[in-house]
């Protein structure tokens, strides 16, 4: 069976003292890549420590991190809570289809990912968007209307350039979003302020609610109307770019097959369902300790965990006072994704849900004989149990009332404990006043994840770029550090 | 009736014929009620973690193939969360009933990310099927 979220790597070296396992291709524990590199003497490694660096969480942050320490040297482990890589991205199948349960899109507007792509050879596989042949909107009150596709995409499309309007002043280098001392006034505003102050026909505002809501993945009350704007400005403020970024292409393999690709590269060694309970820093060490009373020790640690699981780590000493303030808030989207298999061909459809509604985005995946895969967004999980076949075919038929839903699944990242949300998301007025302490390091600690990147934060590509951020911090410090000093 | 649920019940009436000629198995009257198949598509969400196939492979979550009546937590080759290596006991209807419906609050500390199965149906369906698949 294949099951690459368990690769099989060539070779293993288990760590001393931790419980490791490995069963018929199933792979668990500690993992180490054939690569040399965290095996050379570079002259700056000091003995005392079991690694140079720690990187906490295997998501794209951290196998960035993982790839950047271990590429050039440094003795690198990756502590990884869940049995498998990934973190908020996970491929696996449903309905005979390979599908991702989390971050999914990529683009070549997006400069990290893309240049990651590239490095590996990977290339794109697509969403059928771009010819959609059925388009609705689902109204506040619940009422169903049917457009022509081009119809719905223009209103939509003027709707969201006019909500965006101001992004080029506020961003003009979305890469350094604090650049404008006009954010900070922008940050007051919440996504919905900016509706209700465009005064947009009923429609047109339900439609460019609805896809705000299922980009967010938050009340869009609460959701800061500067991480939009942001985004958009890093699309080239510009919609049919921008929507690019958003449905359309996809890493071929499989998210998946970009994480094993850099992780396999990075020659660090790699412990999977280790969950991190406490880090304690003495001195110039600091010491992590395991869900199973390990301690292992490093001259420094990349957190790139989300924001929300902080909570659940013991920190000696604790967390910067801003910091914590930061961590014991609720950071990430509160939104859901869903895939429905339907019974019928419905070829490329396009449904659009005004945000209060349970879906702000359905739109189709695979179609063919053997029917189609739907995949849907939406912002308030409260709205939609996607354990729940029922409820879910009942929201699937409010969009197309003629089909029959076979099965759904999703996957529940809210109850996840090691995500505990979906993608990062900015609340009002977070972005302007948190966005630089969630970078700063704190002694030894150094921070990485998309919520601190400075461009796509609910992407992929955020990920990537708060790694090699993180990375070159790390080297930073461990290279400054002279050779026989203690560091 | 369809050649796959022909299978189904076939093998369901030889398990139970295997397990003592009564229905008590899977609890009283439970296997008059409960409807594999329909077990196996809600069994779709579980299996973007858990295969359940004999070859004893684990996924992003433990292989469940068999699991009625096992211990719980000690499937061999998979790392369970501390919640459940410390557990006792065994994974029987009832106890997959109580895990289904909430496993967060039934084992505080479990790490599958899973929030239930909020209708007593689609949990009887699912370990109909679970049952089947041993």
């Amino acid at each position: 069976m294949e099951n690459d979220n368990n690769p099989e790597l060539n070779r293993r070296r288990f760590l001393s003292g931790t419980a490791t396992l490995a069963a018929s291709g199933a792979l668990q524990g500690v993992l180490a890549t054939p690569s040399s590199a965290s095996e050379k003497d570079q002259g700056y490694r000091k003995a005392g420590t079991d690694y140079d660096v720690i990187i906490i969480g295997g998501g794209f942050a951290g196998v960035t991190a993982a790839r950047e320490m271990g590429l050039t040297g440094f003795r690198t482990l990756l502590l990884e809570a869940r049995p498998r890589l990934g973190g908020l991205t996970f491929t696996s199948k449903f309905a005979g289809q390979k599908v991702e349960l989390g971050g999914t899109w990529v683009h070549w507007l997006q400069p990290h990912i893309w240049s990651e792509m590239q490095r590996y050879g990977l290339g794109v596989s697509e969403s059928p968007v771009s010819e959609p042949t059925g388009a609705v909107l689902i109204r506040e009150d619940g009422s169903r209307k049917e457009y022509p596709p081009a119809e719905m995409m223009m209103a939509m499309a003027e709707g969201f350039e006019s909500f965006c309007y101001d992004a080029a002043i506020h961003f003009p280098r979305p890469f350094q979003p604090l650049l404008s001392d006009s954010v900070r006034e922008l940050d007051r505003l919440s996504m919905l302020d900016r509706l209700n102050e465009l005064k947009l026909p009923a429609e047109q505002k339900e439609l460019v609610s609805g896809l705000c809501a299922a980009l967010v993945g938050l009340d869009l009350e609460k959701a800061g109307l500067s991480g939009i704007l942001k985004s958009f400005a890093c699309a080239g403020w510009n919609f049919p770019a921008f929507m690019d970024t958003q449905s359309h292409y996809k890493i071929k393999g499989g998210t998946i097959a970009l994480i094993n690709a850099m992780i396999e590269d990075s020659g660090a060694e790699v412990q999977m369902a280790t969950p991190v309970e406490a880090i304690r820093q003495t001195g110039n060490k600091v010491l992590i300790t395991t869900d199973e009373e390990k301690t292992i020790s490093a001259s420094a640690v990349i957190i790139t965990a989300p924001l929300n699981t902080y909570q659940d780590i013991e920190f000696e000493p604790a967390l910067s006072a801003e910091k914590q303030k930061i961590a014991t808030g609720t950071r990430q989207s509160q939104g859901v994704k869903i895939y429905a298999h339907i019974k019928q061909d419905i070829g490329q459809f396009m449904g659009v849900g005004a945000h209060q509604r349970a879906i702000n985005v359905l739109q189709t995946e695979h179609h063919g004989k053997g029917g189609t895969i739907m995949v849907g967004l939406g912002a308030n999980r409260e709205l939609l149990d996607i354990n729940d076949n029922e409820m879910v075919a009942a929201e699937i038929n409010a969009f197309l009332p003629e089909v029959e839903v076979l099965g759904s699944t999703g996957y529940d990242w809210l109850y996840d404990p090691y995500s505990r949300g979906t993608w990062p998301a900015y609340r009002v007025g977070e972005m302007s006043t948190e966005l630089e302490t969630l970078q700063k390091p704190d002694g030894r600690l150094f921070f990485a994840g998309g919520a601190t990147a400075n461009g796509w934060h609910e992407w992929m590509d955020g990920a990537i770029e708060s790694g090699l951020r993180a990375g070159r911090e790390v080297r930073t410090l461990l290279e400054h550090s002279q050779p026989g000093a203690t560091f | 009736m369809n050649t796959t649920y022909q299978n189904t019940l076939g093998r369901l009436i030889a398990l139970l014929f295997l397990a003592g000629g009564s229905a008590t198995a899977l609890g009283g009257d439970m296997s008059e009620s409960c409807d594999s198949q329909r077990g196996e598509v809600i069994y779709q969400k579980c299996a973007t973690c858990h295969p359940i196939t004999d070859d004893g492979q684990h996924g992003a979550g433990p292989n469940l193939f068999g699991i009625l009546n096992q211990d719980i937590g000690k499937k061999p080759g998979y790392k369970y969360s501390k919640a459940l290596r410390k557990t006792d006991g065994q994974w029987t209807e009832e106890t997959l009933h109580t895990f289904l419906n909430n496993p967060m609050q039934t084992y505080p500390g479990t790490s599958m990310g899973f929030s239930g199965l909020k209708q007593q149906r689609d949990r009887d369906d699912v370990i109909c099927f679970l049952y089947l698949q041993q």
